[in-house]
This record gives structure tokens, sequence and C-alpha cells, in this order.
């Protein structure tokens, strides 16, 4: 398999749950620290997987050093998990430069309820770690793991949607009362409205947490911008990571629609459980009922039951990884279905370094 | 969790949660070509950006709008805009308006920005199709795990600030319906692999911890066939032990002790599932790639379980 390009800075997995992004997204990480480099893997999957993948018992907020095997040239490699709230109330004591001004915002009852259980928030979250990340000179790549489909759009979509959010006159709108001015006086009207849709108790819980917020708006913003054009930089790859049958590359098109309608760049598509390492279908030839020795004749149906149903598989895998990559007109990494479990350095490392390359359709 | 007090997979609305890519689409696929056989009109509820249904069936794509895909067995996908102005028409009663509202401008930004108010419209349009009555069952198909829960502790995080108001009633009329055990179950889908399991196990706790939720089914899709008892298994490897390294037979048995290691791993796996999580269980045989054949199958396997 060929390793991703020396200049990349930042690489996205994503695809649809359970094709095995965490653990490429380890193993990529694992894979580019043995050849020297300094890699964080961030996941930003509400499930617990990268630490699974790792072969650790759990990961914090707080960036790990995961010790490399044998032979690593130099590299490091660095795993977190994101947790929401953790981060979150570190952005805010951050952005507040005062411990009462943070301290108003975290005893905030909005903020409590959406810090820790709402996409959004989870999106919001990832976006401002992935900011801090990029600019720590601790690493020289940093691949985030995405959570599945829906949410990871939402993590894609973050930084542009706060930076029109947090344009000025929004907020603005729903903090001053009303006064002479035409554009705030229009405010006042959108407030009414809003009280109608969503209720006086909210509209006035919402207006005191926005107040309470102000602080965060420049920087926020700002880091939402900077956030939003560095995924769309040239240093920056999306990965789109998928199972190799059709139901699951169905959903893959749906998300690779996603990423390259936002702007950003595709680069690379893996197709996880394509074959099976050391089964190669081309060497599992049709001996027919009659090449077996005695020993095996009463098994002979069965086991030429099995190679046709393998056969059948591995073609159908084909067929689906090669109908994608010429829709897409480009190569493919593909790799072997897990046949131990993968949850120590030494086995994902092997697990990655038997992936190989599809070049792309003529 | 409450005993539950009438099969679950014949209650109204049945969410469907687990892993991602384990499944969920084809059993939801599934159960409802078995409900609009047995005469009801099932409805596939999708959130957010990604159809399967459509392919799976081979039928139109999914909009907001329920369409049929395929005989008896409708599908919509609850879309953020469209259910935001219908959510807006509701309180607004004039749905030119509701549009009116939902684009302007800085209401809009705000729509768009603030947390929660996916969840919110999901859950309203959710309760609308069900007060609806057209549609029996209503069969959501819930994101992974992690977004799950999130979704089903929404109206417990909402009680905290939303104390009265519009919002307050799209929560209360959501959490009843999530807490009538007649009207409502959570089934979880997984297959028998090593990763799945602590996942599924940590989901299921999860759930079962939760006060008010009904949980039904566990499905465990994409059971590896058996092919060979223990004593065709002795004699692979006797014979392996004994042939040649080039021996034109060698590949195809290692390919039979692979699949053998394949259904060992997925029967322990099912031990594991079955003895720390206590719900009625389905197994599906693991499928070809033909999403009509899994989804003929499946209902018909489904058809077996005791279920009317």
């Amino acid at each position: 398999m060929t390793g991703l390009r020396e200049d990349c800075k930042l690489v996205f997995c994503v695809g649809v749950g359970g094709v095995g992004k965490t653990t490429f997204a380890a193993a990529l990480g694992l894979r580019e620290a043995l050849l020297g480099r300094s890699v964080l893997v961030l996941t930003a999957d509400p499930a617990k997987r990268l630490a699974d993948a790792l072969g650790m018992y759990g990961l914090r907020d707080d960036p790990s050093t995961i010790s490399l095997p044998e032979g690593a040239k130099g590299g490091e490699l660095h795993a977190a998990m994101l947790e929401t709230k953790t981060s979150a109330d570190a952005i805010i004591r951050r952005a507040a430069q005062s411990e009462t001004r943070a301290q108003r915002v975290l005893d905030n009852k909005i903020y409590q309820a959406f810090s820790n259980t709402l996409a959004r928030s989870h999106a919001y979250a990832a976006m401002e770690r992935v900011h801090e990340a990029i600019r720590d000179p601790r690493y020289e790549l940093v691949i985030v793991d995405t959570p599945p489909a829906q949410s990871a759009i939402e993590i894609l979509e973050a930084p542009a949607r706060l930076v029109r959010f947090l344009d000025q006159r929004v907020v603005r709108w729903f903090l001053q009362p009303v006064d002479g001015s035409t554009r705030l006086r229009g405010g006042a009207l959108a407030r009414r409205l809003l009280t109608t849709i969503a209720g006086e108790s909210l509209v006035a819980a919402l207006t005191d947490f926005l107040g309470e917020m102000a602080f965060l708006r420049e920087g926020f913003s700002e880091r939402a911008r900077d956030v939003r054009d560095t995924m769309r930089s040239s240093d920056t790859e999306f990965i789109l990571v998928s199972s190799a049958d059709s139901v699951g590359v169905e959903a893959a098109r749906s998300v690779a629609d996603e990423v390259v309608r936002r702007g950003f760049v595709l680069g690379h598509i893996v197709f996880n459980r394509a074959f099976i390492s050391g089964v190669d279908v081309t060497d599992v030839t049709d001996v027919g009922d009659g090449g077996y020795p005695s020993a095996l004749a009463e098994l002979a149906p069965t086991l030429e039951r099995m190679r046709a149903w393998f056969a059948d598989e591995q073609a159908r895998k084909r067929v689906v990884i090669e109908k994608f990559c010429r829709e897409q007109g480009r190569g493919a990494w593909i790799l072997p279905e897990a046949t131990k479990p993968l949850g120590s350095r030494l086995a994902l490392s092997a697990w990655i370094s038997a992936g190989r390359s599809i070049q792309p359709p003529a | 969790m409450q005993a539950p007090t009438r099969e679950s997979l014949t209650r109204p609305v049945q969410f469907f949660t687990g892993k991602g890519g384990v499944g969920k689409s084809t059993v939801i696929a599934a159960v409802a070509t078995r409900a609009a056989r047995a005469g009801q009109q099932p409805l596939i509820v999708e959130l957010g950006v990604h159809t399967s249904s459509s392919h799976l069936f081979d039928g139109p794509t999914v909009g907001y709008e329920p369409v049929e895909v395929t005989e008896g067995v409708h599908a919509t996908r609850i879309l953020f805009e469209p259910a935001l102005v219908d959510y807006i028409t509701s309180r607004l009663k004039l749905r030119p308006i509701a549009k009116l509202v939902a684009n302007n401008n800085s209401l809009r930004r705000l729509f768009m920005a603030a947390p929660g108010v996916d969840e919110l419209v999901t859950l309203h349009r959710i309760a609308q199709l069900d007060a609806n009555d057209a549609w029996v069952p209503i069969l959501v198909d819930l994101e992974s795990t992690g977004h799950a829960l999130m979704f089903l502790d929404l109206p417990d995080v909402l009680n905290v600030f939303l104390k009265d108001g519009p919002l307050r009633q799209v929560v209360d009329t959501a959490t009843q319906l999530l807490h009538d055990a007649q009207r409502c179950a959570v089934h979880i889908v997984t297959v028998p692999e090593p990763l799945a399991v602590r996942e599924t196990i940590e989901l299921y706790r999860g759930l079962r911890d939760r006060d008010g939720i009904h949980l039904g089914h566990l499905f465990i899709n994409r059971v590896p066939p058996a092919w060979l008892d223990e004593a065709a298994r002795r004699s692979i490897r006797d014979f392996l032990e004994t042939a040649r390294a080039d021996d034109p037979l060698r590949p195809s048995l290692l390919l039979a002790q692979y699949l053998g290691v394949r259904r060992d791993t997925a029967e322990k796996c099912i031990r594991g599932l079955r003895h720390d999580i206590d719900l009625p269980t389905v197994l599906l045989d693991a499928q070809d790639d033909s999403s009509a054949r899994i989804v003929q199958s499946i209902s018909e396997r489904l058809g077996r379980v005791g279920a009317p």
C-alpha cells in the first residue's frame, strides 16, 4: 500500500458507521509514526473504539502517548478521545480570560444541557480541538476519526455554520432590547416570532446564554473560519472508508458526495475487509469432487460449496470496488479482513501493511 | 426497565439502534416487508443525509414526503429544513408564513447553529407522523450507538430549561411516546463480531438503565454458516499436517479452516451477547449481497419468531 503524501498535515477519515474507520485511523497513525512522523490521532466518535484499536484501556480528552514497537524511526504517536464537555469547558476557560466570567457560563443551564449531549455541540468542540491540534508544533500530522455519517457531516458543517451565526448582527438582534434603530426593530420582530415558535422561557434563557457567551464571539468565529480554510487547503486530505459490499458502497457514495459538495478534496478511498490475507481466491482452484483423496472424499461436496461460496463473495467484492473506483475516477487502498483481533500495535501494524493499492481505472 | 407488556415487534412505533454497519436498515426493511404482508401500513423513517431504503428496495429516492419504496412499504427521510418548516407551521398555522420565518436570514442562522434544533424538529416530525394514524408501524432507523443515546436522552436534557411553552409540548409528547410500553420499543441490532459485542453490551446497559425506555428484541445479524462439524474439521487438520506444501488442495482447506474460525468466533460472540443481554434474540443468517434477497430471507426468518 502506498502512503500518504509527505506534505499532508491533516487527515479526516470519513464514512458511515461500522466500516472500520476508527481502526483504520489508528492503523494509519501508527504506520505514519513508524515512518518517523509525529502523529496525533483524534477520535471524535462518542463510542470508545480508538482505545480498543490501539490496545489501550481507555483514552482521555488529553492526548496520551502511545509507545511504538521496536524499529520505529523516531516517530511519535499520540491519541486522544474528544470528550465534548471537557473540551467545551476548556474552550470557555481559555476564551473567558477571567475565572468569574468562565464560571458564569459553566453554571448556565443551557450551556450545561447542551455541552455534553447534542450532536452540534459535539461538532463545535471537535472543530476547536482540530484547530488547536493543527497549530500544536508537537504534531506533524493530525488524523481525525469522525463519527458516523450524519454527525461527520455536522462536523464538516460546523465551522461554516458558526461563522454565519456569529456574524455580529445576528447575535446582537437577540441581545439588545428594542431601541430606536431600524435594524434592532427588525430584531424585536424576530424575537417576537421566535417567542411564538419556541416559547418565552426558552427565548429568555437563550438571550441570557448568548449574553454570557458574548466574549466568545470574536475568537470563535475567527477560529471557525481558520478551520474551514484548513479543511479546504491542499495539506488536508479526506479519506473515505467503506465496506466492500453494494449496500456499504451506496452509503459511501453519499458521504463522498457530501464531502465534495462542501468543497473538500477527497484524497483516498479505502475498502475494508476486501479480501482475506493468506487465502488468495486465485489459488483456491476448482479441483472437482474427484480431486479429493479418500480421507476427505466425504467432505468433498461441502468443501466445493465453501469454495464456490468464497469465490462468489470475492468476485462480488471485486465488482463493487471496481465499479466505485471507475465512478470516482480514482484508485483505492484495499485492506484485508482481520483474521485475528486487532487490539495490539503489532497486529494493527501487520494489518495495514497487508493492504494493497488498486490502480485508478484506465 | 419495566417488563414489556406487549410483544415488542407489534408496537406502533419502533426504534432500531446499534453500531453502524451491522445491517440496521436491512433488518428494518425486513420488519417493514413483513408488516406490509400482514396488511399493515409500515413507514420506515430515516434520519439524515443518507437513504438506505431506496437502495434496499431498489425503489424511488426517499425524501421528506413518504414514498412507496416497494409494495405496501413507505419510507421517509427527516430532513432538517422541511422538518423545521413543519414545526414552525404547527405554531404559526400558516405554511407560507412559516416558510418566510424559516427563510428569514437571521432566524435561519440561529436555527442552523443552535444545538438541539435538529433533535427537536426530528422529535416533532416523528410525533406528527405517529399522530397521523396512517402509518403503523413506524420504524425509526436511529444512528449508531453514541448518537442514539444522545437522541433518547434529549427529552431529559431539555426538561432542565424548557419549563413551559410550545417546545415543552414537543418534548412532553415525545417523552410520552418513548415511555409508553404499549406503543413504543427500542430494538438493538448487532453482528457476532468481537468489536461489535462490547459496544452492543455497553449500549444495552446504557438503554436498560435509562428510566422509561422499553427494550424490544436483540437482532444478531450476519451469523456465518456452520459448514463443518468437529469431525470434519479434524480430518482437514490431519490432512494439512501431512500434505505437501504445494498440494493443490491446500488453499481450499486453509479456506475451510478459516471459515471454521469465523464461525467459532461468531458462536463465541453470540454466547457472550446472550449471557449479558437479557432480551429475546433473533439470529439472522449471513446473506449474500443481493439486497432484495437479504430482505426477503430476513423477513421469512422473522415470520418464524413467534410474532404474529
